[in-house]
């Protein structure tokens, strides 16, 4: 899952560095800086294919030595942690006290903090709780010159000067390297079941979706996958194509009464239901599925996140599909049904599609979303399939302020340069 | 970094905006806007949509942070995208400093006209554009009203979650200004967690989108840095916002307590104890007088010194051991009689005495100084303790109601300006409880913004190298700092000083 030594996406590297405190991580940035030596921070290494081509060889800067949870305030709900704490170690010191983070993104047991935050990963629970912008109340940041600054604090309730957190989570590291974070944390639900259901098409699962939120339901995740990602996840076995999987957690007498609705809604579809997983044999199931999407295995692989609104959902996956048969891939579509977001994850086993080829068939796909009021991230190709090409596809005139945002921070493009938005 | 006493030194500069003697020269300065200025301006939106008569003027001269005021040299009532982006083009042709103002509720003096200039008055722009149930999202103009889009969408099921206490008057744009919270917020987020998309006119007249109506816009999140930039990034002509789906069920608890430290330590139990309120608010003894004798009246209890209202929301399979739970802790911290409002009326009655408790609170002195802090919440008890030691020893009557699930509260200081010598006091002891909170770990607003009321003291929480990255951002978007100039910053990080 981490890129190989050496390597960031394929790329070179000038030299690495492995500070042990935030007063070296400082050093470290002011060494680059002095001699205007590009640099990528890198916590768990699961996401240094994101990203645009690198233009030369970065210093790479590991975070994963800053790793300790600062603060736990079981009765504030909030929790501070270095950025290379990794998300499952943080997870269990909240699980002490019964309380956690609700983010579900893939690899949390070698996913940091940092590297969450930078990417603005997230995963199905995203659907009830939001994304790490909205746990996030706190960062401490080293900026492209070594100079630290704070925004917000471990306050839930915060508008003491501009918002930051929200400038830095996602920014993917182009304008500085977070040190340390601090976010609102919820108390674990009692209890929690998953419903899972297969369908004969796409369009009955997106059907039940709004069936269970217009029958009041308060899911915690509602997922629709295809038979293929369905299969590496394997608690059953069935012949229909899409499956739908929902997630609750309440007390306990109001994840029956959930479940019980959810059944009624799937039988009306013309759905099946596949099984009911309650409390731990339900959380084992969400620990594989969260990371399946990102852990592929092929002679070459590709991931497309797809962001559009709900009516065009059935086409962006009808489109993931044509493109599958065209190239001969096999495809893995995971619908975050509630959010409205796709991600197609293509494996090509004994044959490897061209890559010009494979680069125009994501950009005519990009394309379709764009033209449906969305957009799509071209999250994991190999180099030379995003040769050339912005992977984020995204070319509004709010650009133009993200440039001169990234010129304010950054002067001299020395973070991560060229991985973003429109290569800043 | 270090400030150390001399408030009245600092604050006395503030209180030069207010406009006692002040405001003839607004006037006169009003008068003097260059006719080719006034017959431009004239021309945006129709003579009879821009004020310059200083009857009318005047009005503008602050928001609800009646503390400082500053009369506008013209008022621009825009009724569309277009007029305002004519407006802000013209602003910055004649280097005029321009301010957004939606319904003028703010309590920071956020569409205080601090350098007088034109205010772009959005009221007008109220169009509801779109309910987008589908994606539960609505689209609306900036001078919607809070309360009006909630009550657009509430027959299909569904509603804007942010409820400041304004949002009967408030203005969608100035909620996003100011990134306004509200009692609700407690579970679900400030205004920022609620906001998609936004059409904006930046400060040099362009018009842009931030964001994008799907999910996760690639590159910078500027949504969220453009909300609660307080007006200071542009103005906000179009937002597409969240809707929340109404709660199958509600229930709404009305206790109180002996003791302030009781009702305090009760919310840090019901917070540790994995229940999370949908709302969790408290009033002290003086501030539940108030409302009992306004026409607003809930049957509050008069002789405790703390009254507890929780609401919990949700599923209704849940709601009832969550109501036994929090029963049981607030009766382990001696809380008094237990009413669980019976119907939908006896709840709104509740609601209606706190979201009026301010306007209650008017009764009570000539002048209101109303403080907007916030702690982290397993602080609350010690910091709640040491806010009336600091109202005692000013000698100023102190009445309190906070948000307390959030840790964010609102003493209020009872004045009376006429007398000698209490404006400062007050003003001081404002400050002393802005340093109580901050070392506590708290910060300077938790709702309010920081606006013209409490620039001066952004020192107190961030160090200069934490200003400087905020500045670089002002920087982006508003170089020139006609938009909305002199707030947030210290003036000393300002070009108008």
């Amino acid at each position: 899952m981490s890129s190989s030594a050496g390597l960031v996406d394929g790329f070179p590297i000038l030299r690495e560095e492995s500070p042990s405190s935030v007063d070296e991580l400082a050093d470290a940035i002011k060494r680059a800086a002095a001699s205007a030596e590009p640099m990528s921070a890198r916590g768990g290494g699961t996401k240094m294919h994101l990203g645009n081509t690198l233009r030369s060889a970065p210093v790479v800067i590991h975070t994963g030595g800053l790793s300790a949870v600062v603060e736990y305030e079981p009765d504030n709900l909030t929790v501070s942690a270095l950025a290379g704490t990794r998300l499952d170690e943080l997870q269990h010191v909240l699980r002490g006290r019964r309380q956690f983070l609700p983010l579900d993104p893939p690899a949390a047991a070698v996913a940091t903090l940092g590297g969450i935050v930078a990417c603005n990963t997230s995963g199905p629970l995203r659907f009830r709780y939001g994304t790490i912008k909205d746990m996030l109340l706190g960062v401490k940041i080293l900026h492209a010159d070594g100079t630290r600054t704070k925004a917000g604090g471990k306050l839930v309730k915060n508008v003491t000067g501009y918002d930051m957190c929200r400038l830095y989570a996602g920014s993917l590291g182009t304008l500085g390297i977070l040190t340390e974070l601090t976010f609102k944390v919820h108390p674990l639900p009692e209890s929690s079941a998953t419903l899972l259901a297969a369908y004969r098409s796409l369009d009955a699962v997106l059907e039940a979706k709004q069936g269970c939120l217009s029958a009041g339901l308060l899911p915690d995740a509602i997922e629709g996958w295809n038979s293929s990602a369905f299969a590496s996840l394997g608690p059953a076995a069935t012949s229909m194509p899409w499956i739908l999987i929902v997630r609750f957690g309440e007390v306990r007498p109001a994840v029956s009464w959930q479940v019980a609705r959810l059944r009624e809604i799937v039988a009306r579809g013309g759905g099946e239901v596949l099984q009911l997983l309650e409390d731990e044999s339900s959380e084992r199931l969400w620990q594989i599925a969260a990371s399946l999407r990102e852990t592929a295995e092929g002679m070459e692989t590709a991931l497309i996140k797809c962001c559009v609104l709900h009516k065009s959902i059935h086409e962006a996956a009808h489109r993931m599909e044509s493109l599958a048969e065209r190239l001969g891939a096999q495809l893995s579509v995971y619908c975050h049904a509630g959010a409205c977001i796709l991600y197609g994850r293509y494996v090509w086993q004994d044959t490897r599609p061209e890559p010009p080829e494979l680069r125009g068939e994501l950009e005519e796909l990009r394309k379709y979303c764009v033209s449906a009021g969305g957009h799509a991230v071209i999250e994991r190709a190999s180099p030379a399939v995003k040769d050339g090409i912005d992977v984020w596809g995204y070319d509004a005139p709010a650009l133009e302020i993200m440039r001169r945002i990234k010129r304010e921070f950054d002067p001299k493009g020395l973070l991560n340069p060229g991985r973003f938005v429109g290569g800043i | 970094m270090a400030r150390g006493g001399n408030v009245a030194e600092r604050t006395r500069s503030r209180l030069l905006f207010r406009d006692n003697p002040a405001a003839a020269t607004d006037m006169t300065e009003a008068q003097n806007l260059k006719s080719e200025v006034l017959e431009e301006l004239r021309a945006i939106a129709g003579p009879e949509n821009l004020l310059v008569d200083p009857e009318q003027t005047l009005t503008y001269a602050c928001d609800g942070f009646a503390f400082h005021r500053h009369t506008p040299d013209a008022v621009l009532l825009a009724g569309s995208r277009d007029h305002v982006v004519r407006a802000v083009r013209a602003a910055v042709r004649h280097r005029l400093p321009f301010v957004p103002r939606g319904a003028g509720t703010g309590l920071s003096g956020g569409a205080l006209p601090r350098f007088g200039g034109l205010i772009i008055g959005l009221s007008r722009m109220k169009a509801i554009l779109e309910i987008d149930l589908e994606n539960r999202l609505a689209v609306v103009e900036p001078g919607v009203i809070n309360l009006d889009l909630s009550k657009s969408a509430e027959t299909s099921g569904y509603h804007f979650a942010p409820d400041p206490s304004s949002q009967m008057v408030s203005t969608i744009g100035g909620n996003l200004a100011e990134n306004a919270g509200g009692p609700h917020c407690f579970k679900y987020g400030m205004t920022t967690n609620h906001v998609q998309a936004l059409e904006v006119v930046l400060p040099s007249g362009e018009v842009v989108e931030l964001g994008s109506r799907a999910a996760d816009c690639p590159g910078y999140d500027l949504v969220g840095v453009f909300v609660g930039s307080e007006g200071t990034f542009g103005v906000a002509t179009r937002a597409t916002v969240k809707l929340a789906r109404n709660p199958q069920a509600v229930k709404t608890l009305l206790t109180s307590f002996p003791t302030m430290k009781d009702a305090c330590d009760a919310v840090s139990s019901i917070i540790a104890g994995g229940i999370i309120p949908a709302a969790l608010e408290m009033m002290d003894r003086r501030m539940v007088a108030a409302v009992e004798a306004s026409v607003n009246r809930a049957g509050m209890p008069l002789d405790a010194e703390a009254v507890m209202i929780v609401e919990l929301d949700g599923l209704t399979a849940a709601l009832d051991a969550q109501a036994e739970e929090i029963g049981k802790i607030c009766r382990a911290h001696n809380c008094g009689e237990l009413r669980v409002a019976r119907d939908e009326e006896e709840r709104a009655t509740i609601w209606k005495g706190r979201k009026h408790a301010f306007g209650a609170a008017g009764r009570m002195s000539r002048d209101l100084y109303l403080q907007d802090v916030v702690v982290p919440r397993n602080r609350l008890s010690e910091v709640v303790v040491r806010l009336y030691e600091i109202a005692d020893r000013a000698g100023i009557p102190l009445a309190s109601l906070f948000h307390a699930g959030d840790g964010n509260l609102h003493p209020i200081l009872l004045f009376d300006r006429s007398r000698e010598g209490e404006e400062q006091r007050v003003l001081q002891a404002a400050y002393e409880m802005l340093r109580v909170c901050v070392e506590a770990g708290g910060t300077l607003s938790g709702e309010h913004g920081i606006g013209s009321e409490k620039n001066e003291f952004m020192g107190l929480v961030y160090s200069d190298e934490d200003l400087a990255a905020m500045k670089r951002l002002r920087a982006v978007f508003n170089p020139d700092e006609l938009c909305n100039p002199g707030k947030i910053f210290p003036v000393r990080h300002c070009l108008y000083k």
